[in-house]
């Protein structure tokens, strides 16, 4: 369906439309919220709940809408907030639509959890946090990213603590906050080597001094390194996904986490890429490598169910990073919607099963969502995500298929290490076939738009048997390694201190690694 | 000059005991921070950045309105840190990471 | 040893308390002349109530007023916003449109907006604090000083062990430290600073609004977006204190 022409029948520009429904589609949560205070201050009633779910389904709609309109346009572009050269920019592009639409799945499934947000305050902090959220996707400018930023985060720190667990919500406060002061030194850094806040700064980025700039790039990449959970700060995101109920990690895990890998897309690796500075992308493909090895060997050893989907969030981002370095952006968008659909399900799963220590008892329709999520997030063969994986192969096949493949062993092997009790077939429930069917829809939707090469024969027999060969030995491993057991409270993992060591020895390392 | 308080405040963050210090020296950082920014907007002898007079050379006033923000989303960042220490100590009893066992 | 005790505290506080207030109410109506505007004279203000709530202990006027301040504030905002986008496409309405008017009304947005951040801050700051109190600190307000029970016990704690820990990782953050500090500033050929050009249009802008703070035209003009958001931010600490501390 052309939308020009069924606009141009109505007398509208596409162009207009579209910069009305981008500019107003961060605005919407936060009229809602003022409505909900309205009604609250002056009628005394408490229509909170009814309030979000319109501005849910007023925002889906508005993504649909948009999406619709961005099939006829195919580059970029710069809607400002004033007719000036200094005000606000908003950037539309096509990469955007996949954030987009990561953000819209934990927003649909929440309609149906709403319920869970008990007082009035848990529902204005969450619509803020969506407010935030929305302002992420549609900005275009550096300062407004932060500020945004700050905005979903700060509801995010708040909504953690709906399950009484402050000590996360502590934690990724200490974390979010040092991230967000080198976000801000970075900002600085820029302004004064002569850009504007413009992501378009980019064009003209020869006739800045280069040395500066890359100074500000270390400390932005830095910022969203933490931010995104790589490596060595890795260990905020088990615990703050876990301590959340099911609506918050799935948004969580799904959207605010990756808001890194959109940092450091359009703050790093397009100014990198102009600059012609190869170091920021070897730096991320080291770091992106240590972080899948890393956290599948701590989603091995881990001993809680949901600490183990959580901490599964963490080897995807290290996905995302390895692809990103390699320049494979359409690809790594496309895993990052897939890992969306299958984490916010798998959150809002979790609260229908009923776990004892390590024994978990699901009923079938359960057990079988579970099996395939779990080949989605080890990335191995009848999922798309391993069709997606193989064009990484193309740089180095040997190094990275033996890495991709032991690390995908190593996160089958972290949930197949226990013990699944089938609780009786309860008929197939809504929730379950709602599941199945995102999830074919979206690894349908990804077939369909990328020229993925399907593994050959050999690639997938290797795949489907070390996934065999993992699912019969963890339990054993699992039990027989008992030192390894505490790896997730490693010597520099022990306490808070540690950890912010290592945060700032991740800039001290880039400083030294991209100014060497 | 404006690292060398950084640095100290860096220090202060990561082996300060106390969660409240920790957010003290994350406030020092953050402020320090938005000083060096308005200071990249200097010009030698630029007044304040008021137009008392149409020809009057001025200092850079975007990172002043800019950092207005910051500042205050600083200040909201404390209120809320300090209410989750609040609770945090009304649930374990202390403040100091040494003795929660789950930070 | 509380506030109520201090004479100090008591006279400074309460005998300042309408000079504090002429001076925020100077902040705010200079906004576009003299260095001021919204969010210092809410500010003033707000936090002029908490101390003057903390020096004589009891809740001077009721949540509701405060929660109109802000509110109110929060609605001229969105209105603003949206009604911009109805008359002319841009949020906020984009100054050009009062452009060619009269001197008078050129600035009136700068006044608007002004005015609701006043409005916003002022009750936030107060419902913030209010936030911070529970039930049993709302019959008295209690502060606890220095001294009091509940530092002592920590002290005491494993004191070996903490320095132990503490020596460990001193070591290794001041060698990092030291040696990343020595790098930067032997290595460091200074960081080269450019004026920016923009300072121009700034100005021009600032004509055009008929104001000579060059400051308000900036963050109320072309980058009003930022302050709509971090004025969000605000209301979300209200919420979120709120949250956190469970009162609805």
């Amino acid at each position: 369906m052309n939308f020009n022409t069924l606009f141009s029948a109505v007398q509208l520009d596409t162009l207009e439309v579209l910069k009305i429904l981008w500019i107003t589609f961060p605005v919407i949560p936060l009229t809602a919220l003022m409505t909900a205070l309205a009604v609250k201050y002056l009628f005394k009633q408490d229509w909170a709940a009814g309030i979000t779910r319109a501005s849910h389904i007023l925002q889906l709609l508005w993504a649909l809408l948009i999406t619709l309109a961005a099939s006829s346009l195919e580059r970029e572009y710069v809607f400002r907030l004033m007719d000036h050269e200094i005000s606000i920019a908003f950037l539309f592009s096509r990469e955007k639509l996949f954030f987009l639409w990561a953000l819209m799945i934990p927003l649909f499934l929440s309609l149906f959890r709403l319920k869970t947000l008990k007082t009035f305050s848990m529902h204005m902090v969450f619509l803020f946090y969506l407010g935030g959220c929305s302002g992420l996707v549609t900005t275009g400018d550096v300062f407004n990213f932060f500020v945004f930023y700050e905005l979903m985060i700060m509801g995010a720190y708040v909504l953690i603590s709906i399950k009484d667990e402050y000590s996360a919500s502590v934690k990724y406060m200490i974390f979010g906050a040092a991230s967000s002061a080198m976000f801000l030194a970075g900002i600085a850094v820029l302004y004064a080597s002569g850009a504007y806040f413009d992501f378009t700064y980019v064009e003209n980025i020869q006739q800045l001094p280069q040395y500066t700039l890359t100074v500000a790039l270390i400390l932005f990449t830095a910022a969203f390194l933490i931010k995104g959970g790589f490596f060595p700060v890795s260990g905020w995101v088990a615990p703050c996904h876990s301590a959340a109920n099911a609506l918050v990690a799935s948004f969580h895990a799904s959207y605010t986490i990756f808001t890194g890998s959109l940092g450091l897309y359009y703050l790093v690796l397009l100014p990198a890429d102009a600059m012609g500075a190869e170091q920021f992308f070897s730096l991320l493909r080291i770091i992106s490598v240590l972080t899948l090895c890393a956290s599948s060997v701590i989603l091995f050893w881990e001993h809680s169910f949901i600490r183990s989907i959580a901490a599964s969030t963490v080897f995807t981002m290290g996905m995302i990073g390895l692809l990103m370095s390699c320049r494979l952006y359409t690809e790594a968008g496309f895993y990052i919607l897939l890992h969306a659909a299958y984490k916010s399900l798998l959150f809002y799963m979790y609260d229908e099963i009923e776990e004892r220590g390590e024994e978990i008892s699901l009923s079938i329709p359960h057990m079988v969502f579970l099996a395939v999520s779990i080949l989605f997030a080890a990335g191995l063969f009848p999922s798309v995500t391993g069709a997606l994986k193989e064009a990484v192969h193309a740089f180095a096949p040997l190094r990275y298929k033996l890495l991709l493949l032991i690390t995908g062993m190593l996160v089958i092997g972290g949930f197949a290490k226990f013990r699944y009790r089938p609780a009786g077939f309860r008929g197939v429930s809504l929730s379950t076939l709602l599941s199945l069917g995102i999830l074919t829809a979206c690894s349908l939707l990804t077939l369909s738009q990328l020229n993925l090469q399907i593994p050959v024969a050999f690639d997938a027999l290797t795949d489907l048997a070390a996934a065999v060969f993992v699912i019969a030995v963890s339990r054993k491993v699992f039990t027989r390694f008992k030192a390894l057991h505490g790896i997730d409270r490693l010597t520099i993992y022990r306490n808070i201190n540690q950890e912010l060591l290592l945060a700032f020895s991740i800039l001290m390392f880039s400083l030294l690694f991209i100014l060497s | 000059m404006s690292i060398l308080v950084i640095a100290v405040g860096v220090f202060g963050l990561i082996t300060a005991d106390n969660l409240i210090k920790k957010i003290m020296c994350l406030a020092v950082i953050e402020n320090t921070i938005i000083l060096g920014f308005i200071r990249a907007g200097f010009r030698e002898g630029g007044a304040a950045p008021i137009l008392i007079s149409p020809e009057i050379i001025t200092v850079d006033p975007i990172p002043h309105a800019i950092m207005l923000t910051a500042i205050v989303i600083g200040v909201c960042f404390n209120a809320l840190a300090v209410a989750c220490i609040v609770r945090l100590h009304q649930k374990t009893g202390t403040v100091q990471i040494s003795e929660i066992h789950e930070l | 040893m509380t506030i109520k005790d201090s004479q100090i505290m008591q006279t400074a506080l309460t005998k300042l308390f309408p000079f504090a207030l002429l001076f925020s109410i100077y902040l705010f109506s200079y906004v576009g002349v003299f260095p001021g505007g919204g969010f210092q004279a809410g500010v003033i203000i707000g936090t002029l109530v908490v101390i003057v709530e903390m020096a004589l202990e009891r809740k001077l006027y009721s949540d509701s007023s405060f929660e109109a301040a802000e509110f109110t504030g929060v609605l001229i905002l969105i209105l603003l916003l949206l009604g911009g986008i109805f008359i002319s496409g841009y949020p906020f309405g984009g100054f050009y449109i009062l452009q060619g008017t009269s001197r008078p009304f050129a600035n009136v947005m700068i006044w608007l907006l002004s005015l609701a951040i006043f409005l916003e801050v002022a009750g936030s700051m107060v419902l913030i604090f209010r936030g911070f109190l529970t039930w049993e600190h709302e019959a008295k307000l209690y502060m606890l000083l220095p001294g009091q029970a509940g530092t002592e016990k920590s002290k005491k704690h494993d004191a070996s062990r903490k320095k132990r820990e503490l020596s460990r990782i001193t070591w290794i953050t001041a060698c990092i430290l030291t040696a990343a500090a020595a790098f930067v500033l032997i290595r460091y050929p200074g960081l080269e600073s450019i004026f920016h050009t923009e300072v121009d249009a700034v100005r021009e802008i600032t004509g055009e609004f008929g104001i000579r703070n060059m400051v308000s035209s900036v963050y109320l003009g072309p980058r009003v977006m930022d302050t709509f958001i971090e004025v969000m931010v605000v209301v979300l600490t209200v919420f979120g204190v709120r949250t956190v501390r469970r009162t609805t």
